[in-house]
């Protein structure tokens, strides 16, 4: 994992000072509410329906036990003993005051943790893929480059007041699960025919009111310009993306405005200036960052374990979580292990202090004290030896943490919505647990098999409902919450938008609306084949008049 | 009344006359003849009439071109060469409207401008360093701020990852590690 030098710490330490004389201003009525709020937003910090909410950085989901330990001490000091992570890797508190946030961010500074650049329309937290430098099949590992972005972005003046937010994704692992295409930059590691590295870069996704798939711009751009390049994209954004209208503010709106061979011939026409020149990446700081991600000093251990296999045939439960939460790793005698943060009743993606303080524990037990946060809402050990697994699956039983959903219906991504959210038309959280509840039997849920489904409170699209395989939308029609169906999202290397089913449902509709989704998928699928796949085959129309019943 | 603030650290009271882009030349006349001693900002297509028909003065009173976002630089690249203006106005209607950050950059990094890069309208001390960092090197500050606080803001962080206007070489390129 990257540790701080002199300099980052130096960083971390003037934001801290500088964000603390800046709500000292605000609150002696220095600084008026419409200054203050960008400059609070660059550090973090919404005022919601309830309460201020605090979105401190998980840089590219990497996260180590001592922070985590002090994130659980911040739930519980300053919010109400539980954080939430949300599908950008980032952790929220939801109930801090104004007034403790210098505090909490001096807390924060002493673990090498921020808040900086998580809101306001500038470039917020780079993500990636949560199996990077561990999956099997990998490019290359996306991590070095998403600290170099990092840095790169981090209080970049020329970049702190953009149109609107920016959002910059890595991808470096065959499967993307960091949802790449949707994002304003996607970047994806790939070789050339020569064999050297570089990326393929992705323009103008997003999602919002207006969800789009990037587009690719640069089929291969070499590593060394990667600054360079993203430096001009963000330039030619700054100058010409629209500043009139927030919902056609996003990069996306511009690429398509201008199309994608004026538009890049602009980026060029920008980058031909900076080619070369010192922004221009070196060896030497690729492989000082690269030599924060080596891997830990593992043992030779077999891929293969006798005490493994029999709790594999005798206890079925712990059969379903092997299967559902246990990845492969490059390393023979290690296993990726999720930990599904959607146990039916809590708020998906939420932890409790306890919690918090339990999985830091493990990480420290099972896993080199490391950890990954999830575009899905969960958080990942990466490096637990195969024979342990036993061990640790007992350890999470204990924290609520072993539920074996990882992947299935009721591994919801949702937004924290109308509970918490000021900008949300409806709630989130109880359509999320009305349909846990619903499909609360195991073996019907392995039987639907692999299918994602996406909740989001509003068109802001936060819990990413466009790219579920089932997306549900909080609407507001005339004052009342109602929800509306997408089918067909996906967020991988195959992204796509879902499609609008028809008109909305009441919220104590939604579950059995599921209900039948599923039993048309059910009863329409051919052998091994997921929802997704049925749909793509059969398209909206079973789905449809099932719900609706045949047009007249 | 309204500070210049002009790097490294010089305070005055501001001299400059900033006008509008639907001024006419008539007005400005009036304005150069009542203060001769204060150079007038004028939006640059403007100033392009001027400058071509008369001089870089009016009755003593220098003439300066502002741009914001709305303008492109190319218009103003074509027809004049850069290094004769002394001082160019960059103008923020609102300080969230991030443009002139990168007009600023063009200018500097992509134009090779040398002269004074003056920073106008709504901009607040929060912003300072930054505009600076993109090459600024005055600033009208409209609110009545304390020497100490402007200086203050103004060193926020010692350092950047970036490659700069003020320092072209990013961290990655100087650091050293203990």
């Amino acid at each position: 994992m990257y540790r701080y030098n002199q300099y980052d710490k130096q960083f971390l330490e003037e934001r801290v000072e500088q964000f603390r004389d800046q709500t000292h201003r605000f609150l002696a009525g220095k600084l008026s509410e419409e200054e203050f709020l960008p400059l609070r937003l660059q550090n973090g910090l919404y005022i919601q329906r309830l309460a201020p909410m605090l979105r401190v950085a998980i840089p590219y989901g990497c996260l180590n036990s001592i922070q985590l330990r002090k994130l659980a001490h911040i739930a519980r000091q300053y919010d109400k003993g539980y954080g939430h992570f949300s599908t950008r890797q980032n952790i929220q508190f939801n109930w801090p005051t104004l007034e403790n946030v210098p505090d909490i961010l001096h807390e924060l500074a002493q673990v090498e943790m921020h808040a900086i650049q998580t809101s306001g329309n500038c470039i917020r937290n780079t993500t990636t893929d949560q199996f990077a430098g561990r999956a099997k099949e990998e490019i290359a590992d996306s991590r070095p480059w998403c600290e170099i972005i990092r840095q790169w972005s981090t209080f970049h003046p020329e970049f702190a007041y953009l149109p609107r937010k920016f959002k910059i994704a890595v991808c470096g692992n065959e499967e993307d699960q960091a949802a790449t295409q949707v994002h304003d930059i996607g970047l994806y590691l790939v070789r050339n025919l020569e064999g050297e590295l570089g990326f393929k870069v992705l323009v103008g996704g997003g999602l919002g009111r207006t969800p789009i798939i990037g587009q690719v711009i640069r089929e291969f751009l070499p590593w060394q310009e990667l600054l360079n390049y993203l430096e001009a994209i963000l330039r030619v954004y700054n100058a010409d993306g629209r500043r009139d209208n927030k919902y056609k503010a996003r990069i996306k709106i511009l690429v398509k405005a201008d199309g994608l061979e004026k538009f890049s011939s602009k980026v060029d026409a920008e980058w031909e200036a900076l080619r070369n020149g010192p922004g221009t990446l070196t060896d030497e700081e690729v492989q000082r960052c690269s030599s924060f991600f080596s891997s830990p000093s593992y043992q030779d251990l077999p891929d293969e374990d006798e005490a493994l296999r029999a709790k594999l045939s005798s206890d079925v439960l712990f059969h379903h979580w092997y299967e559902r939460c246990v990845h492969p790793h490059k390393q023979s005698g290690y296993r990726i292990v999720t930990l599904c943060l959607k146990e039916t009743g809590k708020a998906p993606g939420n932890l409790t202090a306890e919690q918090m303080e339990l999985v830091a524990n493990l990480s420290d037990e099972f896993s080199f004290g490391e950890l990954r946060a999830t575009h899905e809402q969960n958080l990942c050990l990466v490096d637990v030896e195969l024979a342990r697994l036993p061990e640790l699956y007992t350890s999470l039983k204990q924290g609520e943490l072993a539920t074996p959903h990882r992947g299935l219906l009721n591994d919801i991504i949702a937004c924290p919505g109308g509970d918490y959210c000021s900008l949300a038309n409806a709630k989130s959280i109880p359509v999320a647990e009305a349909i846990q509840r619903h499909f609360n039997n195991l073996d019907e849920l392995l039987n639907i098999g692999d299918i994602s489904l996406n909740i989001s409170g509003c068109m802001n699209a936060c819990g990413h409902h466009h790219i579920g395989n089932i997306g549900i939308l909080g609407v507001d029609k005339k004052g009342r919450e109602f929800y509306q169906i997408v089918l067909g999202g996906s967020a991988g290397r195959e992204a796509a938008i879902g499609e609008i089913l028809g008109p909305s449902f009441a919220q104590e509709e939604i579950p059995q609306v599921i209900d039948t989704l599923i039993a048309v998928y059910l009863e329409n699928r051919s052998p091994r084949e997921t929802f997704l796949q049925t749909y793509l085959r059969l398209g909206m129309t079973p789905f449809k008049e099932k719900i609706y019943g045949k047009a007249a | 009344m309204a500070k210049l603030l002009k790097l490294p650290t010089t305070f005055s009271q501001s001299v400059y006359v900033w006008m509008p882009c639907e001024t006419t030349i008539s007005e400005i006349e009036t304005q150069c003849r009542v203060q001769p001693e204060a150079p007038v900002l004028v939006h640059y297509k403007l100033w392009q009439e001027i400058t071509q028909l008369k001089s870089l003065e009016i009755g003593g009173a220098k003439i300066l071109p502002w741009l914001d976002g709305d303008d492109s630089l190319h218009d103003l690249t074509n027809t004049v060469a850069l290094n004769s203006i002394d001082l160019i106005a960059l103008h923020f209607p609102k300080f969230t409207d991030g443009r002139p950050y990168t007009l600023a950059s063009r200018l500097r990094r992509t134009c090779d401008y040398k002269g004074h890069l003056l920073a106008t309208g709504d901009i607040g001390i929060d912003q300072l360093q930054y505009m600076e960092r993109c090459g600024f090197d005055m600033f009208i500050l409209q609110k009545d701020y304390e020497e100490t606080e402007v200086l203050k803001a103004l060193s926020c962080f010692q350092e950047h990852y970036q490659s700069l206007v003020t320092n072209p070489v990013p961290l990655f390129r100087r650091q050293q590690f203990a």
